[in-house]
């Protein structure tokens, strides 16, 4: 296969996918709206990087720093969720003690 | 008798012309070659630093007395902001890397230039792109959010050219992102045959360490600024509570990246030290290998502390606590480094020129700052110290105590492989001695301050504080004096200093094999390399040899 119709056919497939996830949208799956757009997604960057940016032809070195870039990523997410699904959780105890001061806008509990 | 042998043989003497033979601007402002491009981030950081000292130097007259007398309060907001993303952004994270590290990374791989010659010199315009908007940014009226953009202030409430000084730092920083990728790739690929990688100097090992926190840490910045721009501009809601963002959803993004900037500014620092500790204590590193990785060590743990900024933002109890047993572990590959620092100078023979006054501040002064560090980190202690003069003190210990210092030295180190000359050594020396002095008159009081409860970021503060505050902008001065002696006697020696000679400290390391100033592509030869890094031998050992 030339590669120019190796692309081609790459730029296809995004473009399905993308019309899925037009379509997608006007269905509703209730809690599975999210989930389906993300799949979706997943698939799209997985040919953008597995083709268009050469990673499946990469050696070994290549490979790793992809990962890295992934795994960091889920480093930022992981240790920010690590506050955010937490927030209130321990101190529930002291809470009535702390003196409340007036007139400041606490954020709404999650 | 030679006293050390560099990693391969020696140049043949240099017949054709040296990298700065070339005299015109389009020269300079075209260049591809690694070692200019290095020179142009030299006098672009030099005149930065000038610019954020003016900015301290009126906040230190200001703070000698406990009213507001100089500025109003409005116009010190804009003089403590302006300092610090210019020493940042446009000074500290460019300093090592960009000036000491472009014009070393290929010399030390007996490479004839970085791997991508003309992303390097793209770096350097949207580093000067970047500076420029911030500087226009700055003239236009400036902007009052602190260093650090805290939102919702600096995405609702801030007057000021908020949008613009956040695209400058925005663009500078795709600079930084091309520099670590040019460096990761340069070291991957270019290294010359023999030179595996425990052949690397520490200087090389820190800047790949470096480099990877620069490609994996800016763009979380670059799309955290853009984020704050398009809630400022758009009324997006991401950050502002009131349209139903999370303020703190900008802190955690923005100290993903300022925290490991922070080893982006310390750990070239680091390697520049433990290239000059070598040499001028005539010895191997001691436990080379645990230096290298510790230097890895600390770009991948220091991306995973970065919730102790936010101990008393109300984040989690719970997230606080993982961020304080995250922030103690970091602190032990630069402990490791210390130590191995003080073994390797142990039983040396110490030769105290300039580069080593300079290396040993550092490691004084990064000590005491590491160690605060650990104070802060603490969650208790933190609750007390936060936004005090003590976390003022405890950085600048880090970053002018420490990144300066090895900045300095290392200037002095290379400097004679950089323009061919030796600079005069008595004023260097005083110039160390000046700056260590000057250095701790005026961030020692700043502990104290803190402690005892002066908050940063006020221009009028409490009656009780003002011996210390003389005190610490009397050490400014002296600071002052200290960087301007360099300024002078370095330029003096351009004209007036003697011949250096390819290795005028017998040092190793291929860089030192070729002429000084380099000729164009660095090497006649190709180096080839045979032996370790830092062959070198103590005087009895060469005696008995
Ligand atoms: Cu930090």
């Amino acid at each position: 296969m030339t590669p120019v119709r190796h692309y081609a056919l790459v730029c296809g497939a995004l473009l399905v996918l993308l019309l899925l996830t037009v379509g997608a949208a006007y269905v509703n799956l209730g809690p599975f709206n999210v989930a389906a757009a993300m799949l979706i997604s997943l698939m799209k960057a997985a040919l953008i990087l597995l083709f268009f940016m050469h990673v499946r032809q990469a050696g070994p070195v290549l490979r790793l720093f992809v990962f890295i870039g992934f795994f960091w990523l889920a480093l930022l997410i992981s240790l920010s969720l690590s506050d955010f699904l937490t927030r209130g959780v321990p101190d529930k105890s002291t809470a009535d003690q702390r003196p409340s001061t007036s007139g400041e806008t606490k954020p709404p509990a999650p | 008798m030679s006293i050390s042998t560099p990693q391969a043989e020696m140049q043949p003497p240099l017949e054709g012309p040296d990298y700065l033979h070339e005299h015109s601007v389009r020269s300079w402002l075209l260049t591809t070659d690694h070692k200019r491009i290095g020179i142009l981030y030299l006098v672009s950081i030099t005149l930065f630093f000038l610019i954020g000292g003016v900015a301290v130097t009126m906040m230190r007259m200001e703070l000698l007395t406990p009213q507001g007398d100089l500025f109003a309060s409005s116009t010190y907001n804009k003089l403590f902001t302006m300092h610090g993303v210019i020493m940042v952004w446009f000074f500290l994270i460019p300093s090592v890397p960009s000036v000491l590290g472009n014009f070393l990374l290929p010399m030390m791989l007996g490479a004839r230039d970085v791997a991508f010659p003309r992303l390097n010199l793209l770096s350097w315009y949207l580093f000067m792109a970047g500076a420029a908007l911030a500087l226009w940014a700055i003239i236009h009226g400036g902007v009052d959010t602190g260093w650090t953009f805290y939102t919702p202030y600096s995405s609702t409430y801030a007057n000021g050219h908020v949008i613009a000084m956040v695209m400058g730092v925005f663009i500078a920083g795709f600079g930084s992102i091309i520099t670590g990728l040019n460096f990761i790739v340069t070291t991957h690929k270019l290294r010359a045959p023999g030179l595996i990688w425990f052949r690397l100097p520490l200087f090389v090992w820190s800047l790949y360490a470096t480099s990877i926190i620069l490609v994996l840490a800016t763009p979380v910045l670059a799309i955290t600024l853009v984020l704050v721009a398009l809630e400022r501009a758009f009324g997006i809601g991401i950050f502002n509570p009131a349209i139903g963002g999370d303020p703190l959803l900008f802190q955690h993004l923005f100290w993903f990246y300022s925290h490991p900037a922070v080893y982006i500014m310390i750990l070239p620092g680091m390697g520049v030290t433990s290239e000059i500790i070598a040499c001028f204590a005539r010895k191997q590193v001691f436990g080379y290998r645990i230096v290298a990785y510790a230097s890895i060590a600390i770009a991948v743990l220091g991306f995973l502390v970065w919730g102790h900024h936010m101990f008393v933002s109300s984040q989690s109890i719970y997230a606080g606590m993982i961020f304080s047993l995250l922030s103690f572990l970091v602190s032990i590959p630069s402990a490791i480094k210390v130590f191995n620092w003080t073994a390797t100078l142990y039983r040396g023979s110490i030769w105290f020129q300039t580069p080593l006054l300079y290396a040993l501040g550092f490691l004084g002064l990064f000590t005491i700052g590491g160690l605060t560090g650990l104070f802060l980190a603490a969650l208790a202690v933190d609750v007390h110290l936060t936004d005090t003069y003590f976390v003022v003190a405890h950085f600048h210990y880090i970053m002018v105590g420490g990144m300066v210092m090895a900045y300095l030295g290392g200037l002095h180190f290379w400097w004679p492989k950089i323009t061919g000359k030796l600079y005069p050594e008595w004023p260097a020396k005083l110039s160390a001695l000046f700056i260590f002095g000057g250095f701790n008159l005026t961030f020692f009081p700043q502990f104290i301050l803190g402690y005892l409860g002066m908050p940063r970021r006020y221009h009028i503060y409490a009656p009780e504080f003002q011996t210390l505050n003389v005190l610490s902008s009397a050490g400014a001065s002296i600071l002052a004096v200290g960087y301007l002696l360099p300024l002078v006697y370095l330029l003096w020696s351009l004209r007036y200093g003697r011949d250096a000679g390819p290795n005028p400290w017998q040092a190793t390391g291929l860089e030192w094999t070729t002429a000084s100033p380099p000729p164009e592509e660095n090497f006649t030869i190709a180096p080839v390399v045979t032996e370790d890094p830092y062959n070198y031998h103590p005087t009895e050992e060469a005696a008995d040899a």
